[in-house]
């Protein structure tokens, strides 16, 4: 049976934004904080090398109901019995992915509503939608899409839309206000000088799962 | 016409070359006698990629058809296996998600890395870079004939020299009991990229 999306806010990782070898600490004490999903995400890194972060932050989290991605690579979801894969948009069509991690949860990104459908429509369990607010690490897509475009968004497709993008405490709440399941946050959470305190502002203002 | 390891490996990127595009030269690699191709796409996104990989699937129907590094794009595509570098997939996890009987190719630069291989359950051995390459940066330095040698003589799998190679630098190499040849822009880049396969697969089964 398909897993249930059971968190309001993602992790994306980039170990690039935190001193050397202390991204598993920073996911495992945000586990202990409440953090129930996580997005391995470091395309600089070999296969050999992702797998053995994601067992690394395995071996860490097995108390917590943390659930793990893994971005854009199928094969290595399922070569570390990840809870899912997150497909970048110009990944694998969800349909094809799904023959590789059958009842693994997939979310794929989006960054117009025609994708948005079509992700919908090949049977994915949520998109992704941004960058809502501007972000260093998106501006080569173009200008941040707003909070006028997620509205619609989320209007129109049925499964759970992810905010992405610039995200802060503040601006998630404006995402669910227009209709956002949750957000997902990489640097908000990786470059805060005091990241526990942050993720308590997102879990005063997101809802409980 | 039964698919087989041993011959000549046409590693292919997905884009075009020139006039010829991916599938023509996957058609040539045929038509010349390859024993496979391999899609070695490292840029093009996997939207782009899946439809191409299915259609060499497709091209090269008879022969076997080998995907570099992604197990999940070989499983999608329809491919024979995968071809895997040191630091990419361990095989236990290809196989799972490729099937028993998929045939999965290990880059190996040295005797004790193929022996680990071998162990392992790799069908073949790739082995080189054997001279000088443009097509990928190499921080080594090519391996020897001698080192070719040695490979071959401790692994019992077909080893497939790879790196630089061209149908003049092939000889010293074909008088090895060597798998096969791996070709890659002496191929698609060649002026006559038939010939090119013609000639090396002939003279690889001359030597059988």
């Amino acid at each position: 049976m398909r897993s249930k999306i059971n968190f309001r806010l993602c992790l994306v990782t980039n170990r690039n934004l935190l001193p050397p070898d202390t991204l598993v600490d920073r996911i495992a004490r945000l586990a202990e904080c409440g953090l129930r999903a996580v997005q391995i995400r470091e395309k600089d890194l070999s296969a050999r090398d992702v797998i053995s972060l994601a067992e690394k932050v395995r071996k860490r989290t097995t108390a917590h109901s943390l659930d793990l991605f893994i971005n854009d690579r199928a094969d290595i979801a399922r070569a570390v019995r990840a809870d899912g894969l997150h497909i970048p948009e110009h990944g694998f069509p969800v349909d094809e992915a799904r023959r590789v991690v059958a009842e693994k949860l997939i979310g794929k990104s989006a960054h117009s509503l025609e994708s948005a459908l079509k992700w919908e429509s090949e049977g994915a369990d949520f998109i992704t939608f941004g960058p809502i607010y501007d972000t260093p690490s998106k501006r080569e897509f173009g200008k941040p899409q707003g909070l006028e475009t997620l509205r619609e968004i989320c209007f129109q497709v049925k499964i759970p839309v992810f905010a992405i993008g610039g995200m802060t405490p503040e601006r998630s709440g404006y995402c669910i206000d227009q209709g956002a399941h949750g957000v997902f946050v990489m640097g908000d959470l990786l470059q805060s000088e005091n990241p526990i305190s942050r993720f308590s502002e997102y879990t005063a203002i997101l809802p409980s799962a | 016409m039964r698919k087989g390891i041993r011959g000549i490996h046409v590693l292919l990127g997905a884009s075009a070359i020139g006039k010829y595009s991916v599938e023509d030269l996957a058609e040539i690699a045929v038509r010349g006698g390859a024993a496979a191709i391999q899609l070695r796409e490292k840029i093009m996104p996997m939207d782009e990629v899946l439809p191409i990989a299915k259609r060499i699937r497709k091209i090269c129907s008879d022969i076997l058809f080998i995907v570099n590094d992604r197990a999940d794009l070989a499983l999608l595509s329809g491919a024979d296996g995968v071809h895997l570098g040191q630091e990419d997939l361990p095989i236990v996890y290809a196989r799972e998600i490729l099937g028993e009987k998929s045939v999965i190719g290990i880059s190996c630069g040295s005797v004790e890395e193929a022996i680990r291989a071998e162990k392992e359950g790799a069908a073949y051995i790739g082995f080189g870079h054997m001279y000088p390459t443009s097509s990928k940066i190499k921080i080594t330095n090519p391996r020897t004939v001698e080192e070719l040698a040695l490979v071959c003589s401790n692994v019992p799998l077909p080893v497939i020299a790879i790196g630089g190679i061209t149908p003049e630098n092939s000889e010293p190499l074909l008088e090895l009991p060597v798998g096969g040849l791996a070709i890659l822009s002496a191929f698609s880049q060649a002026e006559d990229p038939e010939k090119v396969i013609a000639t090396l697969t002939r003279r690889f089964t001359a030597r059988q």
